[in-house]
């Protein structure tokens, strides 16, 4: 078994934080588990670092004295920002006098296609290797040996507004821990959730999180959409809230009790009792009305991704379906909907080859965290940044500590 | 119930001058269908370039598309083939039009015979000034893409020359929850086209209560954008009211009730039979109008027919797409049918279309004031294609809510 390490969510409804270790078999095993309400965080950007720092090093101090392992350095999930993607495209001649592609022109391609240029507020957080042309010939896996005379690697770059992704590392610093690596969280799902025939037949990955919506598709094996949108379950509430009127705790176990991201015929009539509390009366709502209001968010988030996908021509090429995570994974009927609106299967994803605290594999909230110590485990095996999803966001701290 | 129904005076169709064909395969067997549960049926046609199949139909005139280049036995589902047989045998078709006023013409999309013949057949009647009344289904998702693309290429060429068009996604009738065979749901699929056919040929020609005419009709389904979706149940004993609203509610191609709820607009026709009372079609509709947001526009039509005794039935044409009637065409269908306005007054509930758009109007603007952003006021706003994703979804749409909060 290896060390463990530990993985950090500031979510905008929770934080979580879990310990975990990997096993020689490749299985994740969870050891320890913090989870606590959000405070200072709204769509995944800090608001408020004090109340966030307190958070945070709750929900540590659980996954402490659960785990019995003390917490120095963390991975961090990253969220919000308006993170999205790109592809970037690098171009090379192949060096030798025997036009045969060494591995040496395989990294000289990759340094290439990672020098993006982004706009100057932004910030690479993963560079994703996808596929390479060798001369005309496209899709090419694994050129080394191949001939030819020019080599070109397409690179997916992930990227988010660096000051509000610096303020996360910085706040998770405040508690204070070191920060040694981050990850986008919808990359952490995918990566949690998704088998190898999934992303060998194309998947798409929603995680469906509480102040923010990440997406993700696999297609032929290769990281195709990386994005996210600031709509998430708290939109769900606050839509109940403004519609009907009430607080935002009795909309919250409104939309857990009643909710349904589908609209419901058979009860068309009923109604739904809202118990009184502290200063709050008690309320009767239709529950069609809380299905309408939720059907027409989640519908509308869902066709934002959609668009994004379709606007790549992704949509043909989701033969494993779609996979939703994240706590809004949780609401009624949402799967239904997703299938109405993808028109393929849609299923809740489940974290993948993990053991130890049964909760953590049950839920598909836990993907991210899951995934992120999988991310984690991964990349500290090859520390000299050649995994497979890059390692540039290194220059995030170093700049971050510099400034 | 002892008030007398006086007749009202307006046109109705004359039957002669309407002609309901089947093309293909599926059209012929849809003629089989309405001439086996129709006794007092017009005169159906069928069409077909397979003799076989033609002959054994219970279509009660047949016309076989000869052609030079096959022996009688289909298309092979070559579209190319089929526009040949159309043509070859246009003298013969365009017979069918003569001193016809109404074509209702039904076939299965994404074959060669009805892909083919159904777009050339309309554009006929089109040119001969027929109004066109066409019900499509089109090909299940599994019969991929070759099907797929044949059914919307012949789905556009119709839509140019129909005065109406109906189309049956067969794939919604796999949301059946019992999975029965695929014999049943093709038969069933049947079943709604047939029944469509004749509640819209009742609804033009039979003895209407509250009555509507074809410009109304079309005038709706113009609205529609095309996009409407017909479906019909009837249902017999004590508790035949309740029975079919709850069969359309039910109905696969409705996709569950779903349809309903986020329908835009509503026709719904009552068919009785002369022991029809006001009660009665006053809870068909009002069943109807429980299942549907408040802003709905409803269209009402109530019909008789002498046969329908103990029996009543129900027709929705459901559009999920609405466009703005502006005031000219408004006023064209109000003075075209004076007096028997379209509506039943009932309490509150249920308002004619004009007073249902004054409400509508009145409610969005209490509905989008500017602040509608609850929690989120201070925090960064999301923007996606100058829309304000903070704001509630339903309030940007102008979703209607059944409570008042």
């Amino acid at each position: 078994m290896t060390d463990p390490l530990v993985a950090v969510e500031a979510g905008t409804s929770r934080v979580r934080a879990m310990v975990g270790r990997l096993r020689e078999d490749g299985n994740l095993m969870v050891m320890g588990l913090g989870e606590v309400p959000s405070r200072g965080i709204k769509k995944g950007e800090i608001v408020h670092m004090e109340h966030a720092v307190s958070c945070i090093s709750e929900a540590l101090e659980q996954a402490d004295r659960q785990s019995n392992v003390t917490i120095h350095t963390v991975h961090i999930v990253l969220s919000g920002g308006d993170i999205s993607c790109k592809v970037n495209r690098g171009m090379v001649p192949v060096s030798g006098d025997d036009y045969v592609i060494t591995y040496e022109d395989i990294e000289h391609v990759h340094e290439a296609a990672r020098a993006v240029s982004l706009p100057d507020d932004r910030e690479i957080i993963h560079s994703i290797k996808q596929h390479f042309y060798v001369d005309e010939h496209e899709g090419v896996i694994d050129p080394e040996g191949m001939e030819g005379a020019q080599l070109t690697a397409d690179m997916l770059i992930v990227h988010g507004v660096r000051d509000r992704l610096k303020q996360t590392v910085r706040t998770v610093r405040n508690v204070p821990v070191e920060v040694e690596n981050v990850a986008f969280s919808g990359l952490c799902s995918a990566l949690s959730v998704c088998s190898p025939e999934q992303k060998e037949n194309g998947v798409l990955v929603i995680d469906l999180g509480g102040g923010t919506t990440d997406y993700f598709v696999y297609a032929n094996r290769m990281v195709a959409l990386a994005g996210t949108l600031g709509v998430g379950g708290e939109h769900c509430t606050n839509d109940l809230a403004m519609g009907m009127g009430l607080p935002t705790a009795q909309a919250e176990w409104l939309k857990r009790e009643a909710g349904s991201a589908m609209i419901d015929l058979g009860h068309r009539n009923k109604k739904i009792s809202i118990p009184p509390d502290g200063g709050f009366p008690g309320a009767t709502v239709y529950a069609r009305d809380v299905q309408t209001i939720l059907n027409a968010r989640m519908e509308e988030t869902f066709q934002l991704v959609k668009t994004e996908l379709s606007r790549r021509n992704l949509l043909p090429i989701l033969g494993a379906g779609v996979l939703l995570t994240g706590g809004g994974a949780h609401m009624r009927k949402v799967q239904d909907l997703g299938e109405k609106v993808f028109g393929v299967r849609c299923a809740r994803g489940l974290p993948r080859n993990v053991g130890g605290l049964a909760v953590a594999t049950q839920g598909p909230e836990y993907a991210a965290t899951t995934g992120m110590l999988k991310y984690a485990f991964r990349t500290e095996r090859k520390p000299t940044g050649n995994g497979p999803f890059g390692s540039i966001f290194r220059g995030l701290f170093q700049k971050g500590g510099g400034a | 119930m002892s008030s007398m129904l006086l007749p009202m005076q307006y046109t109705v169709m004359d039957p002669e001058k309407i002609r309901i064909v089947g093309v293909g395969g599926a059209g012929l067997a849809c003629m089989t269908s309405l001439a086996d549960q129709w006794a007092s049926a017009p005169e159906l046609i069928g069409i077909d370039s397979d003799e076989s199949t033609l002959n054994r139909s219970g279509a009660r005139e047949k016309i076989f598309l000869e052609g030079a280049t096959h022996a009688g036995m289909g298309t092979g589902r070559d579209l190319d083939e089929g526009r040949r047989l159309a043509r070859d045998n246009e003298p013969k078709l365009r017979a069918l039009f003569q001193d016809a006023d109404i074509l209702f013409v039904t076939g299965g999309l994404g074959g060669g015979t009805a892909g083919a013949v159904l777009p050339e057949l309309c554009r006929l009647a089109d040119e001969e000034g027929l109004l066109i009344v066409c019900l499509v289904s089109m090909p299940f998702k599994f019969e991929e893409l070759e099907a797929q693309h044949a059914a919307r290429e012949s789905l556009s060429r119709l839509a140019d020359s129909t005065s109406l068009l109906f189309c049956y996604p067969h794939e919604r009738l796999k949301q059946e929850s019992d999975n029965p065979s695929m014999e049943v749901c093709l038969q069933e699929g049947l079943q709604v086209v047939a029944q469509g056919i004749q509640a819209l040929y009742q609804l033009l020609t039979a003895q209407g209560l509250i009555n509507m005419d074809f410009s109304t009709l079309e005038t709706v389904c113009r609205q529609t954008g095309g996009g409407g979706c017909l479906v019909s149940a009837r249902a017999t004993g004590d508790h035949r009211n309740a029975e079919v609203v709850d069969r359309v509610a039910e109905h696969p191609y409705l996709d569950r009730g779903h349809s309903l709820a986020m329908a835009k607009a509503l026709l719904v026709v009552v068919l009785g039979g002369p022991d029809l009372r006001i009660t009665d079609a006053e809870e068909v509709v009002l069943g109807v109008r429980s299942m549907v947001q408040p802003a709905t526009r409803i269209y009402t039509a109530v019909t008789l027919d002498a046969s329908w005794k103990g029996q009543v039935g129900l027709t929705l044409l459901v559009a999920e797409e609405w466009s703005e009637v502006d005031a000219s065409s408004e006023n064209v269908v109000q003075d075209e049918t004076p007096g028997n306005q379209l509506t039943i007054p009932l309490e509150g509930e249920v308002s004619g279309a004009t007073d249902e758009g004054e409400a509508k109007a009145r409610q969005t603007e209490i509905d989008l004031e500017p602040h509608g952003k609850g929690r989120f006021r201070d925090v960064t706003p999301t923007f996606h294609n100058g829309e304000d994703l903070d704001i509630p979804t339903y309030r940007r749409r102008g979703i209607q809510l059944a409570g008042r909060y």
